[in-house]
């Protein structure tokens, strides 16, 4: 996306790669652009974070990648969602199934709702053993007790007798986890997974997925909106912010440097981050819902850096950081080291490009009003 | 239950606006079945006037109770809450209602405190419609006997503040009239008719109704909670989730009271709108002079806005001092595991926290002695194991907790029936449990190393080995009290048979709820760094 | 304070005064449609209170007054009387010109005109409503938007419950307007047909007759046989047309049908009034206090469920003959009461959930918690949130009053001669079903298949409407897109 020379890969084939990714919703009342061209890579072994705060779109993603956006919701031509190679847009509906589970395995939010409440826990692990590696009986009921042993559930072979309401919220998301692993993904998408737990229990099942990821080399997507565990469980950052990457990067540079004003404003707003005595920052305003493609930046009307430019032209990924180090930001105030006006016109030549090229299937909607705000 | 050991009377001093004695929640307490579940149990804290005292725990820990029980919304099973001095657990009735208007609570999800079928106006209103708001309270200067008539009425004599609305200062017939500074109206809509017969008599009428007078109050509230007036006509959904709070504080408000209990205000909110929040509440803090109860899980939100906290688990209060201090040396164990299990914002910071083994014990079911024996990190242990590793220890405390839960766990008729003739259910495989525990003591997810339980026994100490094979067999009988009996016969410590008392901690005034605190054992800080070393937190 | 006030809040009547045009033309309209039809509304109210007084076991105090006043009412010229267009006209001559009918038209185009400018009048008049309500929406409403739109939006998309909705005021217009789309009055044809004469004109003879309405009645039985029977649109011997045929006994089948679609309505109101009103106020008080009340109430509910209610209805038929109880509509009250009291647990228990739902949501404890009197939450806070599964059910339930009714007098145990019931009519057709006088058990049948139906998809379609989460999820995507799980 960036007209500057990329920085040079890992080693490893991406597991995942997504590009130019774009999916919208068509209700009767409005079209809703969920993500706008967003593109990332996850290799083995690492854990890629998404943080944004609600209304971001970070869920849509993970929902994309899986397959599992239905009508009135698709993925716009153009996207593309590579896995180990394989291109999964486009896939029906029974080529997908062979692929989730096998390869890509997902553990959501609500581990109350992730489990059917009439079937043991034990029955739902064989179910999916049985679906993809075709395991019955004692030989499946071992690998279950295997499983929930390997996600520290004490006293396993009775736990797969229980149902779920017997477990407490700690315990039914280890097994959730465990039924994503049954099957020996390369791939664990977690979308907030410890949002609704405790904190003690939160650090448990941070510490349990560190565990399994050194042991299995498993590539993770960990989405959340909680800064701190992305500080704790990411290998490299995107930050997302009404269906677009603002910026990306690695966990530390991510933390010591951040780029984008939206970033900075987020860190800026955690309580604990400054002194304990002055007023926390805040972003006034709400995140946009967005209904089309961008021509603007979507942050500026928020932005406390914005300037005119900012709505009329939308910004592309740029590089900000050091010499080997990968950090992108999507803001007109970079890249930093060059004039105002030749910046802005790098920014103007990716946006020209993309309108060229076509838009996918949707219309460049022309928005010439930025949302209004609400106090 | 529990005791304070030493009293700081300069606390004392200073101004109480709620004080909590020894008090407990308990739901199903005389049910025919099962045990209650002790939701709080036994609670003694103060809080001072202007102050924000913090109230934090896990899901479960009772301080959403506390919180609702403090403003009335459930009845205390026992105990005593003191407001100004008075004891209100057992009001009822009108007085119950007036009191209401001192005590108010913000409620956590703003998509269900608010009700969608009713205006932002209505919603902010009802209050002030129930209580029939405002009703003047009315002095006249220097003449307590004089008599009150019309729309006001006299005020007691030692009232102050914001309980007196109106001040008429009578001068032969003519009255000068001072009108509260908080209260929508001024002199010029009050009627003043002064009588100085026998007796004074003062009559006052209000000249706008009193609707317009609550309009015009929930308006300025709007405004003051940072919405606009016009919103008093829209609906609750058509507003984000931080606005709808914002509604919802203002609601809190609309009764001026003293004390107001937030139960997690902010918990269901983004960052950014929770800043906005929080330093709206800070603002609204300083200008009505409230006193707050902040009930939240995050810590770090607590650390910015409160003075003071208080640590709950599992129906009690851990620790409880200055929020600062608090965070900084925290003392009690459960503290120091719950800071340590907080991710920093910063990923520069090598996280390795205590992580608290299990989960909760059920609130029906409350350990005997200390609440935290069975996670606690700190927990003292026997002095005939006191050589015994770390990592045999968390397997002994892993068994514990798994006998106290087979205890619990529901047996169907069937395999009722099914032990009692001998025949292999799911609670038979005591052994595979014990191997499982005890076999795999370094914590990688998948072994293949396939024990014997005799071989497994063998490899262990000998002074574990015996009261093992004692539980394994109490286990294989289904005698699980037995079991556990004699787990904590061979590795139980004080922990586990007396609850601690509040120990003084620091100069401060600080409490903590901890065995170690006192100075026959070894204290909480030295004892976590030597078993887990330099972990994250403190 | 009160200079700011203007500027934001101004009553409905200020609005109104501001305004006053469209609010202006609107009412004067609707006086007018009024107007047209003023003297059968006051007619019904007498006939209300005659009803009532004459059934009154105690007397019968002002009998005179109110037979004056129904005079009185019966002068007042109303556009969709039987006296402004009569139908029940005949011939003067073999093929000549009719006599007593409006224009001079043939009966049948008669009554087509009066049954057809009825349907319109209502249509126009539910019409206006419907605009006096965009009216007021668009001119006089201060809030934008509120949860009704919403409601009404969805309803009106939903085709099975317009649908529902259309044939269930068809039939509560059969009901109400009885006399007006009858070819006959029920007192006339089928009630006492020997009290009252007609006049028509014998082919025979050659000459206008007179005759007893009873005895052209049973000159026009409809019994199968070729000869014997009256069928669908058809006149009988003596210029009486009959759009849905005679009945065996020779009574008009379609005046039958109008005036029993009264019976109907009659008993499944009453009755759903009665179920409706313990069905709320138990859900209310249980969904609220909980614990003690809801164990008391469910007791009493479940006792009164295990009743199996046919058998307690022949037994209250049995037990009540003669009284005066069950004189009232020929046994009709003492249905709908059989029917409202026994049947209520079945509708609180459909809205106890919802009530229990609503009960647990936090404004309510909001209300609690600054000292709202229980009652008032109850109604303020509660019950929107539970009208609209109750008027789901209600619907529902109004159908099986309805087919439990037919199905009563079907089997003899309903309502008692003469008074019409649908069931009735199916009962005294069956023999015939096979035969050239199929009409008379087939239309009360359909008719009955036909309004239960609307009520079950008038139901179905105002669930639809009040529950945004049954919409296909049109609010689902809307949250998946504003990114699913955080919020």
């Amino acid at each position: 996306m960036s007209q500057q020379p990329r920085r040079q890969r890992t080693a490893s084939e991406p597991v995942l790669s997504v590009e130019n990714l774009r999916t919208e919703f068509h209700t009767d009342k409005e079209v809703i652009r969920a993500i706008d061209d967003v593109s990332f890579d996850v290799h083995p072994g690492e854990t890629v974070g998404i943080v944004g705060e609600s209304g971001s779109g970070k869920s849509v993603t993970a929902r994309s990648i899986m397959g599992l956006v239905d009508d009135p919701g698709r993925i716009l031509d153009g996207s593309s969602i590579r896995f180990r190679g394989e291109e999964l847009v486009g896939k029906t509906e029974d080529e997908y199934r062979d692929v989730r589970g096998d390869g890509i395995a997902m553990v959501f939010q609500d581990p109350l709702s992730s489990l059917n409440p009439v079937y043991t826990v034990g029955n739902q692990i064989k179910e999916a053993l049985k679906l993809h590696q075709g395991l019955t009986g004692k030989a499946a009921t071992d690998r279950a007790a295997e499983l929930l042993k390997a996600v520290s559930i004490p006293d396993a072979r009775r736990r797969l007798t229980e149902y779920p309401h017997q477990f407490s919220g700690g315990m039914r998301q280890r097994a959730v986890i465990a039924m994503a692993l049954a099957c020996d993904p390369d791939l664990l998408i977690c979308d907030e997974p410890t949002t609704a737990l405790d904190v003690t229990i939160q650090a448990q099942i941070l510490e349990l997925l560190n565990d399994i990821q050194d042991a299995e080399d498993l590539a993770i997507v960990f989405i959340t909106h909680d800064m701190g565990v992305i500080a704790q469980v990411a290998d490299r950052v995107n930050v997302m912010y009404a269906g677009e990457f603002v910026e990306k990067a690695p966990v530390e540079e991510l933390f010591a440097n951040p780029r984008h004003p939206y970033t900075q404003s987020l860190l800026e707003s955690i309580p604990g981050r400054g002194d304990a005595d002055e007023r926390l920052q805040s972003i006034e305003g709400d995140v946009p819902t967005p209904h089309g493609a961008a021509t603007y930046c979507r942050f500026a009307p928020r932005c406390p850096k914005a300037f005119d430019e900012c709505d009329a032209i939308h910004p592309a990924h740029v590089d900000v950081g050091e010499e080997d180090v990968e950090h992108t930001a999507a803001c007109l105030l970079y890249p930093d080291d060059l004039p105002q006006e030749e910046a802005l016109a790098i920014h103007q030549e990716h946006q020209t490009e993309a309108e060229r090229t076509g838009d996918g299937d949707a219309q460049l909607v022309d928005e010439n009003t930025p949302p209004e705000e609400e106090q | 239950m529990t005791e304070v050991v030493e009293s700081d009377e300069s606390a004392r001093e200073e101004d109480v606006l709620v004080e909590v004695n020894g008090l407990k929640k308990y739901y199903d307490a005389g049910s025919l079945t099962g045990t209650p579940v002790k939701a709080v149990d036994g609670v003694d804290f103060d809080i001072r006037r202007g102050e924000t005292l913090g109230l934090v725990g896990e899901s479960g820990c009772g301080k959403t109770t506390l919180g609702r029980t403090l403003v009335h919304l459930e009845a205390a099973t026992e105990g005593e809450v003191l407001f100004d001095g008075r004891d209100v657990t057992s009001l009822s009735g009108n007085e119950l209602k007036r009191w209401r208007r001192n005590a108010q609570i913000v409620f956590q999800d703003p998509e269900s405190s608010l009700n969608d079928r009713m205006t932002v106006g209505e919603i902010v209103r009802e209050p002030l419609d129930v209580h029939d708001w405002p009703t003047l309270t009315v002095r006249v200067a220097g003449d307590p006997d004089a008599t009150v008539t019309g729309d006001a009425e006299a005020v007691g004599p030692t009232a102050t503040g914001r309980d007196v609305d109106v001040t008429v200062t009578v001068s032969g017939d003519d009255a000068d009239v001072a009108v509260r500074d908080s209260l929508p109206i001024g002199p010029e809509d009050l009627a003043v008719d002064v009588d100085s017969g026998s007796t004074t008599t003062v009559d006052v009428e209000l000249l706008p109704s009193k609707a317009q007078v609550r309009r015009a109050h929930v308006r300025e509230l709007l405004e003051r909670v940072g919405m606009q007036r016009e919103h008093y006509f829209r609906y609750p959904h058509q507003f984000s989730g931080g606005q709808r709070q914002r509604i919802g504080i203002a609601r809190a408000l609309a009764l001026e009271p003293e004390f107001v209990v937030l139960d997690e205000p902010v918990s269901a909110l983004d960052v950014s709108v929770q800043a906005k929040i929080l330093n709206l509440l800070e603002d609204l803090q300083d200008e009505f002079g409230l006193t707050y109860l902040f009930i939240a899980h995050d810590l770090a939100v607590v650390r910015h806005i409160c003075d003071r906290v208080a640590v709950m688990y599992l129906g009690n209060v851990m620790e409880l001092g200055a929020a600062d201090s608090l965070f900084d040396e925290p003392a009690n164990p459960y503290t120091h595991s719950l800071l340590s299990a907080i991710p920093e914002p910063d990923p520069t910071i090598e996280s390795d926290p205590i992580t608290l083994r299990g989960t909760p014990p059920s609130p029906r079911d409350p350990p005997t002695g200390c609440p935290f024996s069975t996670r606690c990190p700190a927990k003292i242990r026997p002095e005939a194991f006191d050589d015994l590793d770390d990592e045999t220890w968390a397997a002994i405390d892993d068994l514990h907790r798994i006998v106290r839960e087979r205890g619990r766990a529901e047996r169907s008729l069937r395999e009722r029936a099914r032990e009692v003739l001998g025949m292999e259910t799911r609670f038979s495989d005591v052994e595979d449990i014990v191997v499982e525990v005890f076999g795999r003591l370094d914590r990688t997810p998948d072994t293949t190393a396939e024990r014997s339980f005799e071989a497994m026994m063998d490899a262990l100490p000998r002074d574990v080995r015996g009261p093992l094979v004692d539980v394994t067999d109490h286990l294989r009988e289904n005698r699980e009290e037995d079991a556990l009996e004699r787990l904590l016969d061979a590795f139980g410590s004080e922990c586990d048979a007396t609850s601690p008392a509040y120990y003084d901690v620091d100069e401060g005034g600080r409490v903590s709820m901890c065995h170690r605190h006192d100075p026959a054992y070894d204290d909480v800080g030295p004892v976590l760094e030597e078993r887990y070393g330099d972990y994250a937190g403190r | 304070m009160t200079g700011t006030e203007h500027a934001v809040h101004r009553s409905l009547r200020t609005r109104i005064r501001e305004n006053q045009r469209p609010a202006a033309v609107w009412v004067a309209v609707l006086l007018a449609l009024v107007a047209l039809e003023a003297g059968a509304l006051v007619d019904l109210t007498v006939v209300l209170v005659q009803g009532m007084v004459k059934a009154w076991p105690f007397g019968n105090p002002g009998m005179a007054g109110i037979e004056s006043a129904k005079a009185a009412a019966e002068a007042i010229p109303t556009l969709l009387s039987r006296e402004t267009i009569p139908n029940q006209g005949w011939r003067t001559s073999a093929n000549g010109p009719w006599t007593n009918t409006f224009l001079g038209l043939e009966p049948m185009v008669a009554w087509l005109l009066r049954f057809a400018l009825t349907y319109a009048y209502v249509g126009v008049l539910i019409g206006w409503f419907l605009y006096g309500y965009r009216l007021y929406r668009e001119h006089y409403r201060q809030a934008d938007w509120t949860p009704t739109d919403d409601v009404v939006r969805r309803f009106r998309s939903h085709s099975w419950g317009k649908f529902g909705f259309v044939v269930v005021v068809v039939f509560v217009v059969m009901a109400v307007f009885a006399p007006t789309l009858s070819p006959a009055l029920a007192e006339e044809n089928i009630e006492n047909p020997y009290s009252y004469e007609m006049q028509y004109f014998d082919e025979e003879t050659g000459s206008v007759e007179t005759v007893f309405v009873g005895q052209a009645n049973s000159q026009s039985t409809s019994q199968g046989a070729g000869d014997d029977n009256i069928g669908l649109w058809q006149y009988d011997d003596f210029g009486r047309f009959h759009p849905f045929g005679t009945m065996p006994n020779g009574k008009d089948l379609f005046t039958f049908m109008m005036y029993g679609a009264r019976v109907s309505l009659f008993i499944g109101l009453l009755s759903m009034g009665i179920m409706g009103a313990f069905a709320t106020v138990f859900a209310m008080t249980t969904a609220y206090y909980k614990g003690l009340v809801d164990l008391a109430v469910v007791i009493v509910g479940d006792s009164v469920m295990s009743i199996p209610q046919l058998l307690l209805l022949i037994l209250a038929m049995a037990v009540f003959n003669g009284h005066w109880l069950e004189g009232i509509y020929n046994g009709g009250l003492l249905i709908a009461l059989v029917f409202g009291l026994s049947g209520w647990p079945g509708l609180w228990r459909a809205v106890r959930g919802p009530a229990f739902q609503v009960s647990t949501e936090e404004w309510v404890d909001a209300a609690r918690s600054f000292g709202q009197r229980p009652s008032a939450t109850m109604r303020k806070h509660m019950l929107p949130y539970v009208v609209g599964y109750l008027l789901v059910y209600a619907s529902m339930t109004l159908g099986g009053v309805i087919i439990g009714t037919a199905a009563l007098s079907f089997l003899g145990i309903g309502i008692d001669a003469p008074t019409p019931e649908w069931g009735r009519a199916v009962s005294l057709g069956q023999p015939f079903i096979a035969t050239q006088s199929w009409h008379i058990a087939m239309i009360p049948g359909l008719l009955v298949v036909a309004v239960v139906t609307a009520f079950n998809a008038l139901g179905d379609g105002i669930r639809d409407a009040i529950d945004p989460q049954s919409e296909g999820g049109e609010s689902e995507t809307t949250a998946a897109a504003a990114g699913g799980g955080g919020g």
